[in-house]
């Protein structure tokens, strides 16, 4: 939700935040179906604590520019007021329609 | 080597190149998806185009990805066949996911093809055509698969309202795979074959524990009947895309064109005496709306839309005069006619 894909002008992150498709057990479930049937348990929990180490933070979004800047959370007032404060002119424009987004 | 000999085999590479990326996932994989009642997406697309119209883009796009090994598993083309063609002569863009590539899993360059037609459809104003056959996100890509369905989102929204977007849902279609045609101009669904939903059966079962069924959670008649997200319902993947050509004929291309203009024998002065006795003299007596509708148009034919739902109010295209109209009816033979929260349905038709 409000990514930059959407243009959502300004994307902060805290370090505890995970960005990710699913969770690291789901994911795991399906990446790793097979060989999680043929292994115990404890090979399961190791590919899910490998790819909560691996996916389950802020750092693979902010390495491709999803997340302009990951911030430590006591300077969130700051930061958002800040960001207020450049986008105050903003302008932006959209092609030319005959109607919005169709009704839900 | 002789200098034409070498321009040979590098034509002799390209043709051979060409028909890899025409395999997709492989000829045993496309057999299955033939083998249970399905068709491929180049052969929707062949089905869905004018004969031999087809231009192809992005053939040999293959993903970037360096996680879980698949690194070693490419296919040109990456799960989706995009282009342009023609439909009873109109220009429209299209873009068919293969189910055989990665269980047609959405990654960063797939959703860049498909963002290229879209971009390009709104530049020339042409409808854009999506034939949906995908199983989510590209789990192993993480958030690259997902910006690459908010890319293609944003898109959606940007060119509402200024080409049509038409969404076929011709299989199983779960989780990031279905916003995108939930917000487009209409949907068409196959009974029995194609299913809309978040997440499917057995995580519903986890989280709730209602047991639920694929077709009532997300199938083609719960999404016509009940949500209302779908606007057709095929019997087949031929079927849809006949609804889909019909669909485009009653539509202009973009915001500043008019719909075709199809001529008719139809008399414009044509008199017809049914309609002086149709409407009963008493106003509790029901009738059934679509019989006028079908005295007044071009050859009494009438395209309904959303046939299935809220069947207090009829919506759907004709033609008067060979102009193309939209119709917006009360039924009186449902619900006595009366207007209620589904008729929202009339809103995405206006």
């Amino acid at each position: 939700m409000a990514s930059k894909h959407i243009r959502t002008d300004i994307n902060f992150a805290y370090p505890t935040a995970e960005i990710a498709v699913m969770g690291a057990e789901g994911a795991v479930g399906v990446l790793f179906r097979r060989e999680i049937a043929e292994h115990d348990e404890s090979y399961r929990k190791a590919k899910v604590a490998e790819f909560e180490d691996k996916f389950a933070n802020p750092y693979i979004a902010a390495e491709r520019g999803f997340i302009d800047e990951v911030i430590e959370p006591k300077f969130t007032r700051p930061k958002l007021i800040r960001a207020l404060s450049l986008l105050k002119n903003k302008r932006d424009t959209n092609p030319q329609r005959k109607h919005g987004n169709i009704p839900l | 080597m002789k200098p034409e000999s070498k321009v040979k085999s590098k034509i002799a590479q390209l043709k051979e190149r060409s028909a890899a990326a025409e395999e997709g996932g492989g000829l045993k994989r496309l057999e299955k998806q033939r083998a249970s009642g399905k068709m491929t997406a180049r052969e929707r697309i062949d089905f869905f185009l004018d004969d031999g119209t087809f231009e192809e883009f992005d053939k040999f796009v293959v993903h970037r990805s360096q996680d879980f090994g698949l690194e070693k598993e490419r296919y040109p083309g990456d799960g989706v066949v995009t282009g342009h063609g023609l439909v009873d002569g109109r220009e429209v863009f299209v873009f068919a996911q293969d189910f055989t590539v990665f269980g047609v899993s959405l990654s960063e360059t797939h959703a860049e093809k498909i963002c290229k037609i879209m971009d390009l459809a709104m530049k020339v104003g042409a409808p854009v055509i999506g034939l949906n056959d995908s199983g989510g996100a590209r789990i192993q890509e993480g958030v690259v698969s997902l910006g690459g369905y908010a890319d293609i989102f944003l898109r959606n929204t940007l060119a509402s309202g200024v080409v049509p977007q038409i969404s076929c849902i011709l299989g199983p279609c779960a989780g990031g795979a279905v916003y995108s045609p939930a917000i487009t101009d209409f949907n068409v669904m196959v009974k029995d074959t194609s299913y809309m939903f978040i997440t499917g059966p057995d995580v519903i079962k986890t989280v709730t524990h209602e047991d639920v069924t694929k077709d009532e959670l997300g199938g083609a008649m719960t999404h016509n009947a009940k949500s209302g997200v779908a606007h057709f319902a095929a019997d087949s993947d031929e079927h849809a895309l006949r609804i889909t050509r019909e669909l485009l004929s009653f539509i202009p291309s973009n915001n500043l064109d008019d719909p075709p203009f199809v001529a008719t024998s139809d008399p414009s002065d044509r008199a017809d005496e049914a309609l002086n006795t149709i409407v009963p003299e008493s106003a509790n007596q029901p009738y059934d709306i679509r019989d006028i509708i079908h005295g007044v148009v071009d050859e009494a034919y009438f395209f309904e839309v959303q046939e299935h739902f809220a069947p207090n109010i009829v919506i759907g295209f004709a033609r008067l005069g060979g102009r193309s109209v939209g119709i917006v009816a009360n039924q009186p033979a449902f619900l006595a006619g009366v207007l209620d929260i589904d008729i929202r349905t009339i809103l995405r038709l206006l």
